[in-house]
């Protein structure tokens, strides 16, 4: 988000109008977006045979109830998951960031005679893959990764997308601060730490959510790989939770119950993700102040 | 650097190779020869472990997080002497696991899947070595489960591959046992002064006073279309049948016709949900919950179970009734009805080619089909989870009020393999449903529905075919390109967005998208499956 | 005879001596970026041997190079499908649908944020927009459902304006964009993180000037803002046509019924009812072959372009 200084000049009618509409606008957009935040959260605290019986709108919980997360606070791997899933997570994203931006400062370059080629050997990858199975062998047997972590680290150390996107945002550094960097005897690694990163606070920022996010949402990985539970990170047992809570409503109820099953399974959908996603969205806000930072950069360059 | 460009290379190489090796990984070595084991009698004696792969279900996983943990895995272990290491795929994943097993050649001694489909069918997979015909093991060390499948042709026919060969340890029952079917609201027909329907038109008529006068706005509902069970519900089927000894497809027959035309009439009437389509679980449990729907094809568990607690305490009036499938233009019976099958075909067990003891497996499974171990396996543990009343087993209070708080299903779980989700392989007792039914609905549903299935429907149902491989991928793909120009077709004649006219010409669509080899494929199957 | 041997020794001497020279300069460049490299290496092109079972008849207890060659046999079953070419059209018609209003979506939001005179309400505003990608799709859906629905919320929006109410969802010409629609709604805010972070690097002195000039806002945008995002409009967009035919399968799994099976059918859809569920490895893989030749040519064909018309190509 960028600051901008507030303007002396006086706006004028149209430019004021424009404002008035846009805050409306945002305003609008803001309500429809939230919607469905609400509608989740307001569910999770519902009695789910209550809640079923809800066709429409839902703007306050239904028969208020805390039974979901009762039912689930009674599931002793969720806050093993919770520490698995930082951990892989942290250690993810760290080595995410150390590598895309090694290899987007290398694609960034200019006069580099192997760019060209790396680069196409990296777009391609993007689309050709061996499949699941050649990556088990790989990963389980050859590199003998099975029940480790690592298993679901490395494999995804560096996303082609995410290393695109970065590196378009580092070619568009101007090259005289590199330079003088360079005359004053600068190696590459000087350059990418004490110049390129500091300018790049919000494509890190930005570059951070996108991998943190993927790695919280990541659950296909550990379900291979990971062989005991207590490794699991956090979505593996959610998805559980949810499958769980979906087949007792399901194939085999029939008896008493079965009428507690659907006053809480309802719910417990929405506890999921609720439980899942409430961490995660505490990290936006304190990235978000790098976007601001970002004006700095301007007055750098200017 | 470059030695960590030799070392890339290095681990290149080096894995290449062992993708190759994985191709020929041969059979394993015994460590203890058949010789030094007692198998003649349980406990057996033998220095081996097993390996058993199955999806543990949510019903055990409630208690536990390995078989290996429960009750009913110890009072196996203990009885039969054999030991056994769980292995458990995460769930949900069950496919994608099983897949790797076998293409990392890492399968274990007995595999829980669907072996009559899978990787080709069991003609295929005894052929190509992933598991083992159990022929030359019955004798010996599976009789209890050998005098089963003899004694009834439908599970010996089942359980055989087109070679005659026995491929599995089936999840059987005795065929009496119904979980869903067509149910109605009971206590409107009541006020309504209604019998309940038995014909088409006595339907249509309850369906339209629910409609007029009882405010109901979708009469009918269901979800996701129309599934098999709402079809059948009508007398028709989404696949093929039987018509005296010739396989046809039912959607192709005159009176999948007469069903359509009713429901398009419904449809325009407002008796049959405007929603039917695209209606998820939450909304016809809304729809039920509200009074909206009179009459619906359900679960008795899931559905009527679950409609009725719910409504308890709060509409005491709220009853419904299973009622029995319906008969058209003033036949005196239904064109089709559903029939119980006594195989799962979904969860069958094998023994795979890589395990290095099958007579052991095999003495293994053979126990739940003993009579110590039926009761085991339904029950549970004499005792703690049931108690013999006049020869009769009823369950105790840790599993119908379980004082951890766990529901039925789950306490049971512990226990014994009925509830689902554990061991499949043993034949299943209605005695256990009698009881884990509650309500008197619940109890009397598969009766209404089992009631009308006389030796004429059983000799419609298709039996489990099996193909070739070359059959089965062709007969794939004209499978799913009928159901799919069935599916769209269908939904647009009873939305009335293509008028009934021009039915003729889309019943022979079918013809173009190769509905006869179809057929052919089919009748040859189902001819070899009478020769077994 | 001479002469020409001589030019081909010196362009040769000339390549060798280039390769030699770019490695002296950029020596440690190569170290720095050899991990990233290995990875890829092995992690990417290690397994894409598998990639030949789309030539085989795969079975997983044959092994790899176990099983039987079968050629082009699963891409001539794909292709003489009967549902080919529908497969094929509703592919493309849903996916050039996302990409011509889902694509300018998160930019023009991410430009309206930036106009925004408070601070804190804008940052309010995009802590709230981009929640929506966290919700998963079974829960999406679930509420598309219940808003289609004949007495759902949109019908009855659309009864004030006169329109007949109905289930939206069973009604094939409404799929794509209730498709599209539900997808911005879900997406907008999450796409334009990566637009924001892009603009604050526009020199705020530089607005400073152009309004001493007299520039208006709309000049301001144009000849500013707007080029200030263009290399990252042009980087995402490359990247967006590059997966032009991957359209994703579970959320027209969970939104399409029997109606709209006709026109929500794709390529990507059609192969998870293959793969998954059957278990054909080896369709699975021809078909995945095929969408990453075409989009691949897609990709090509839009950085050629991009590289022509302005400076930004992603080689």
């Amino acid at each position: 988000m960028a600051v901008r200084k507030k303007s002396k000049i006086k706006a004028s009618m149209g430019e004021r109008i424009f404002g008035v509409f846009d805050n409306l606008l945002i305003f609008f957009i803001m309500i429809i977006m939230a919607y469905p935040i609400w509608h989740i959260l307001m569910a999770s605290f519902s009695d789910s045979s209550e809640l079923i019986k809800n066709t429409g709108v839902l703007l306050l919980p239904r028969g208020f109830s805390t039974k979901a997360y009762q039912l689930m606070a009674k599931n002793p791997n969720i806050l093993t998951g919770y520490m698995n899933t930082l951990f892989i997570v942290l250690t993810s994203v760290t080595l995410n960031i150390i590598f895309t931006s090694v290899g987007a400062y290398f694609l960034s370059r200019k006069r580099v005679m192997w760019q060209k080629p790396i680069m196409v050997l990296i777009i391609f990858s993007m689309y050709f893959s061996g499949g699941l199975i050649p990556s088990y062998l790989l990963i389980a047997k050859t590199l003998h990764l099975n029940n480790s972590y690592w298993a679901i680290i490395l494999p995804s150390l560096v996303s082609t997308y995410n290393l695109v996107v970065m590196r378009t945002s580092f070619a568009s550094i101007p090259d005289s601060l590199e330079e003088a960097a360079r005359i004053d005897g600068a190696g590459h690694i000087t350059i990418l730490v004490k110049i390129i990163l500091p300018l790049s606070m919000p494509i890190i920022s930005v570059m951070i959510l996108y991998y943190g996010v993927a790695h919280w949402n990541a659950w296909f990985p550990a379900s291979i790989y990971l062989k005991d539970r207590s490794k699991y990170p956090l979505q593996l047992i959610l998805r559980e939770i949810l499958i769980a809570n979906n087949t007792s409503s399901m194939a085999n109820a029939g008896a008493a119950d079965i009428g507690d099953a659907l006053s809480v399974s309802e719910s417990v959908k929405y506890a999921v993700i609720v439980t899942a996603t409430f961490p995660i969205l505490c990290v936006y806000p304190f990235l978000q102040k790098y976007f601001v930072k970002g004006v700095m950069i301007g007055a750098v360059k200017g | 650097m470059k030695i960590r460009r030799e070392r890339a290379l290095a681990v290149i190489s080096a894995f290449t190779a062992a993708a190759m090796l994985c191709a020929c990984g041969g059979d394993g070595k015994r460590t203890a020869s058949l010789e030094d084991m007692d198998l003649s009698q349980y406990p057996v004696k033998a220095d081996a472990e097993l390996t058993y792969w199955f999806g543990l279900g949510s019903n055990v996983s409630a208690s536990v997080t390995n078989f290996g943990e429960t009750a009913l895995a110890k009072k196996l272990e203990e009885e039969t002497g054999v030991k056994v290491k769980y292995i458990h795929p995460a769930q949900g994943q069950e496919n994608e696991s099983f897949g790797i097993m076998v293409a990392s050649d890492e399968m274990a001694d007995i595999v829980v899947t669907n072996w009559s489909t899978a990787l080709g069918g069991p003609g295929v997979t005894i052929n190509d070595k992933v598991i083992i015909s159990l022929n030359d093991y019955l004798d010996e060390y599976a009789p209890n489960y050998k005098k089963i499948i003899e004694s009834d042709a439908e599970i010996e026919k089942g359980v055989k591959n087109d070679d005659g060969q026995v491929f599995c340890f089936g999840t059987l029952n005795d065929g009496k046992t119904m979980t869903a079917g067509p149910m109605i609201r009971k206590d409107w027909l009541d006020d309504l002064g209604l019998e309940v329907p038995k014909t088409i038109d006595e339907l249509e008529n309850a369906l339209r006073a629910f409609k007029e006068k009882k405010g109901a706005d979708a009469p009918m509902s269901g979800t996701s279309g129309l599934t098999s069970y709402i079809l059948m519900t009508l007398g028709t089927r989404e696949g093929f049948y039987v018509d005296n000894g010739k396989v046809k497809y039912a959607p192709a027959e005159p009176h999948y016709k007469k069903v359509v035309e009713r429901l398009a009439k419904w449809y325009k009437e407002g008796l049959l949900d405007q929603n039917y389509l695209s209606n998820d679980n939450t909304m016809l449990d809304a729809n039920m919950l509200n009074g909206n729907t009179g009459f619906v094809t359900a679960s008795i568990g899931s559905g009527m179970g679950a409609w009725l607690a719910a409504m308890e305490g709060k509409d005491d009036k709220f009853d419904l009734t299973a009622v029995p499938y319906v008969s058209f233009d003033g036949d005196d019976k239904p064109n089709m009805v559903r029939v119980p099958t006594k195989i799962n075909q979904w969860s069958t067990t094998a023994i795979s080619a890589k395990c290095k003891y099958p007579e052991l497996a095999a003495k293994f499974l053979d126990y739940c089909y003993s009579e110590k171990g039926h009761m085991l396996c339904n029950f549970g543990i004499e005792g703690e989870s049931y108690v013999m009343e006049d020869g009769y087993p009823k369950f105790t209070d840790k599993i119908l009020n379980n004082p951890d708080g766990l529901s039925v299903s789950q306490a049971l779980g512990y226990y014994a393999a009925a509830a689902g989700g554990s061991v499949a392989a043993y034949m299943s007792d209605s005695r256990y449903l009698e009881q884990y039914y509650q309500r008197p609905q619940q109890k009397e549903a598969p009766g209404i529905w089992t009631s009308q299935v006389d030796d004429n429907y059983r000799a419609m149902e298709l039996p489990p075919l099996y193909y070739g491989a070359e059959e089965s991928d062709e007969y794939a793909d004209v499978v799913a390109n009928l159901n799919k120009y069935r599916q769209e077709g269908t939904a647009a004649f009873v939305a009335g967005s293509r008028p009934m006219s021009e039915y003729e010409s889309f019943v022979d669509g079918y013809r173009s998208l190769g509905l006869d080899r179809a057929l052919v494929i089919m009748q040859s199957a189902y001819e070899r499956y009478l020769a077994k | 005879m001479g002469k020409r041997n001589d030019v081909y020794t010196e362009n040769r001497n000339s390549l060798r001596k280039r390769i030699k020279e770019d490695f002296v300069r950029n020596r440690s460049l190569y170290l720095l970026v050899l991990p990233v490299v290995a990875f890829y290496l092995i992690f990417n092109y290690g397994p894409l041997y598998g990639a030949l079972i789309a030539f085989k008849d795969y079975k997983p207890q044959l092994g790899m190079w176990g099983s039987k060659w079968v050629g082009f046999k699963h891409f001539e079953a794909f292709f003489t499908n009967p549902s080919f070419f529908k497969l094929l059209k509703n592919t493309l018609r849903i996916s050039l649908t996302t990409l011509v209003f889902g694509f300018p979506a998160p930019i023009i939001l991410a430009l309206l944020l930036n106009e925004l005179k408070s601070q804190k309400f804008a940052k309010i505003a995009q802590n709230i927009t981009y929640m929506p990608h966290f919700v998963s799709l079974v829960v999406i859906c679930g509420m598309l459902k219940a808003f289609c629905a004949k007495n759902g919320i949109i019908n009855y929006v659309l009864a004030i304006f006169g329109h007949e109410p109905a289930n939206l969802l069973v009604m094939p010409e409404y799929f794509t964009t209730i498709y599209v629609a539900s997808g911005i709604w879900q997406e907008i805010g999450w796409g334009s993180i990566i637009y924001l972070a892009a603009l604050t690097s526009v020199d705020a002195q530089l607005y400073d000037s152009a309004v001493i000039d007299g520039a208006g806002k709309w000049r301001q945008l144009i000849s500013i803002t707007i080029p200030a995002i263009v290399p990252t409009i042009i980087t995402m967009l490359i990247l967006r046509i590059g997966s032009i035919i991957s359209v994703g399968y579970e959320k027209l799994l969970l939104l399409y019924n029997d109606a709209t099976l006709g026109v929500a059918d794709v390529i990507n859809t059609y192969t998870y009812r293959k793969g998954l569920i059957d278990l054909d490895w080896s369709f699975s893989a021809a078909v995945g072959l095929f969408n990453s030749a075409v989009n691949l040519i897609f990709l090509v064909s839009a950085n050629t372009i991009s590289k022509k018309l302005s400076d930004t190509a992603l080689w």
